[in-house]
C-alpha cells in the first residue's frame, strides 16, 4: 500500500470515521450475544468482520500518512441499554448509521483514490446493513434515498 | 454493565454535529476541490446518472402494478426520483443542462424486457449501483459525497427488491 497523502480535513474525517468503526466493533461484539445465530447471525458476524477490516485500512492509511489513529474505547454506550434482541438491532441500526456518516465526510474530502475506494465501500457496507436492521425492525422506509446524509 | 463516560452516544453526537457542521461549508466546497484537480468541477459526469435514475423511476412504477411486490418496487420509485432531483439541482448549480425529465420512452434495456418485474428492477438497480461507483473517481467534494450516496442507495435497495 503507497503512503497517501491526506488534507487537514480529509485526516480529520477518517480518524471520526475509524472512531466510528471502533465503536461499530465494539457494539458487534456485544449484539453477538442477543441475536439468534440461526436467525440474523451470519449477517452479524459478517458485519463484525467488515468492520475490523474497515477499521485495520483507516488505522494503515492514518498511520501511513503519518497521522497517530485514535484508539478504541473501553466501551460505549448505545441509544438505550443493550438488554434483548430488539435493543441489540437498534445499537446496530445506530453504528451503521454513525459508519455511514462518517465514510461520507471522509469520501467528500477524500483527495486519493485509494482512500476514495475504502470510503465508499464503508459508506455502501454500511447503507447495506442498516438496511437490514431497519427490515428486522419493521422500520420504514428501509431505504433512505441518501445515506451518510440521513 | 458499569459503562465508563465518553460513550457512543455522547461522541458520536459530538462528531455528528461536528460533521453537521462541516456539511455546513459545502455549497462551495466543490469549487476549491475541483479547482485543485482541473478547474471548475463539469456536471458532465452527473447527467447519465440523473437521466438513469428518472428511467428507475419510471421502471418501479410500472412494476408497482405487480401486486406482490408493490411496496419494494414503491420504496424504489420514491429513492430514484430522490436520486433524479437532487442531481438534476446539482447539474444546474454547476450550469449543466440536466435534459428534460419528460422524457417517456420506454425504460428498460430491450434484452430485459423478457424478464419478470422484479428481476428486471433487480437488474437495473445493480447497473445503477455500478454507473455511480464508476463516477464517483470523476468528481470530487460534494459531487462525490452525491454519487457515493447514490450508490451506496441502491446497493440498499437490492436488499430488499
Amino acid at each position: 500500500m503507497s503512503s497517501t497523502e491526506l488534507s487537514e480535513d480529509g485526516s480529520g474525517a477518517l480518524e471520526r470515521a475509524l472512531g466510528a468503526e471502533h465503536a461499530a466493533v465494539w457494539v458487534y461484539g456485544l449484539a453477538r450475544a442477543f441475536v439468534p445465530e440461526s436467525e440474523t447471525g451470519s449477517t452479524v458476524e459478517a458485519g463484525a468482520s467488515s468492520h475490523r477490516e474497515h477499521r485495520d485500512r483507516a488505522r494503515t492509511l492514518l498511520r501511513a500518512a503519518g497521522a497517530t489513529p485514535p484508539a478504541p474505547r473501553a466501551a460505549y454506550r448505545t441509544p438505550s441499554p443493550v438488554r434483548d434482541r430488539n435493543s441489540a438491532l437498534h445499537a446496530l441500526l445506530a453504528v451503521e448509521r454513525d459508519c455511514s456518516v462518517g465514510w461520507m465526510a471522509v469520501l467528500e474530502r477524500s483527495r486519493s483514490t485509494e482512500l476514495s475506494e475504502l470510503a465508499l465501500r464503508g459508506l455502501t457496507g454500511a447503507a447495506r446493513r442498516a438496511t437490514k436492521w431497519r427490515v428486522e425492525l419493521g422500520e420504514r422506509p428501509s431505504v433512505p434515498p441518501f445515506p451518510g446524509r440521513e | 454493565m458499569d459503562i465508563p463516560r465518553g460513550t457512543l452516544s455522547s461522541s458520536v453526537s459530538l462528531n455528528r454535529r461536528r460533521l453537521l457542521g462541516l456539511s455546513a461549508l459545502l455549497p462551495w466546497a466543490p469549487v476549491l476541490l475541483g479547482c485543485s484537480a482541473s478547474g471548475a468541477p463539469s456536471p458532465e459526469p452527473l447527467v447519465p446518472l440523473a437521466t438513469n435514475a428518472a428511467e428507475d423511476e419510471r421502471l418501479a412504477r410500472a412494476t408497482a402494478a405487480e401486486a406482490e411486490f408493490s411496496e419494494q418496487a414503491e420504496l424504489v420509485a420514491q429513492v430514484r426520483a430522490e436520486h433524479a432531483k437532487a442531481l438534476r439541482r446539482e447539474i444546474e448549480r454547476l450550469g449543466g443542462d440536466p435534459g428534460t425529465p419528460t422524457n417517456t420512452s420506454p425504460p428498460s434495456p430491450g434484452s430485459d424486457s423478457t424478464k419478470p418485474g422484479r428481476a428486471r428492477l433487480r437488474s437495473a438497480l445493480r447497473e445503477a449501483q455500478g454507473r455511480a461507483e464508476e463516477t464517483v473517481p470523476l468528481v470530487s467534494g460534494h459531487q462525490a459525497g452525491l454519487v457515493g450516496s447514490v450508490s451506496a442507495a441502491c446497493a440498499s435497495l437490492l436488499e430488499v427488491v
